[in-house]
């Protein structure tokens, strides 16, 4: 922002033309009879050409309406897609937790573990399966948080296709 | 339930009750059959009036990452005008 340059304002442009084309798009609140969590998680791989780091993100339905997202460059930067995507669903299962947790606090009846959707099988394997890949530290962590919750029950990974 | 919610706050807080919401905070409140709908086509409209870009043609993504970068560029010619743009996103 303290010294924006030309490229800078033909991505603000190109933004711009994407609002354009989704002036009728907005979020439906539906009085809906489902209190379960479902998040959906995606990423790229090494998408920056400035310094390799990949962009990920993900939404989270409280039933059928978007109730919480995030989507934005990783912290560090990922040696496969698989580890992306790793990342990514970590990322997640983290948002998704504090939500459950804060919708038990609410005494909202949350009956089921939530769910969260996925798009690379090997990540899905990686959660359900504690075969230990080669990975580095960071992956590591990551790679345990998420097993330890799918472990307990307390979320489901699902493979979608995307 | 929610009149009494009201009640309930109008004896510790001065209030008004304007009714049911329409437009708070840049965000297009309608109610339909199922529920409610949150847009800001308004909003969205009022930006494209401030960049003079009404007429422009839409566009399916936002963003490609493939082209942001920081490499060494020619600095914009009107910086205030790209903060407020951006600052208004």
């Amino acid at each position: 922002m303290h010294a924006p340059t030309d490229s800078h304002w033909v991505t603000v442009k190109h933004i711009l033309r994407y609002l354009k084309g989704t002036t009728s798009y907005g979020f439906h609140i539906t009085r809906g009879s489902s209190f379960a969590l479902h998040g959906f998680t995606n990423a790229d791989w090494v998408g920056s050409i400035d310094d390799r780091k990949s962009t990920a993100g993900y939404l989270v339905f409280f039933g059928q309406t978007p109730i919480s997202w995030k989507f934005g460059k990783q912290r560090i930067i990922a040696r496969s897609s698989t580890e992306a995507e790793y990342i990514a669903l970590a990322d997640d299962t983290a948002k998704v937790i504090w939500l459950q947790y804060f919708l038990i606090d609410l005494q909202v009846p949350s009956i089921s573990a939530p769910t969260i959707w996925y798009d690379n099988l090997g990540a899905t394997y990686l959660s359900a399966n504690p075969i230990f890949h080669d990975c580095t530290k960071h992956v590591e962590v990551d790679y345990h948080f998420v097993y330890d919750w799918a472990a307990k029950k307390e979320i489901q990974i699902c493979f979608i296709p995307s | 339930m929610l009149h009494r919610l009201i009640q309930l706050l109008s004896f510790e807080f001065k209030l008004r009750d304007l009714g049911a919401v329409h437009y708070f905070l840049g965000i297009e409140v309608q109610s339909t059959g199922m529920g409610l709908m949150l847009h800001q086509h308004k909003y969205i409209l009022d930006i494209l009036t401030r960049a003079g870009m009404t007429s422009c043609k839409p566009v399916d993504t936002p963003v490609s990452p493939l082209k942001i970068t920081i490499l060494p560029d020619t600095s914009f010619s009107d910086p205030t005008r790209f903060r407020q743009i951006v600052g208004a996103l």
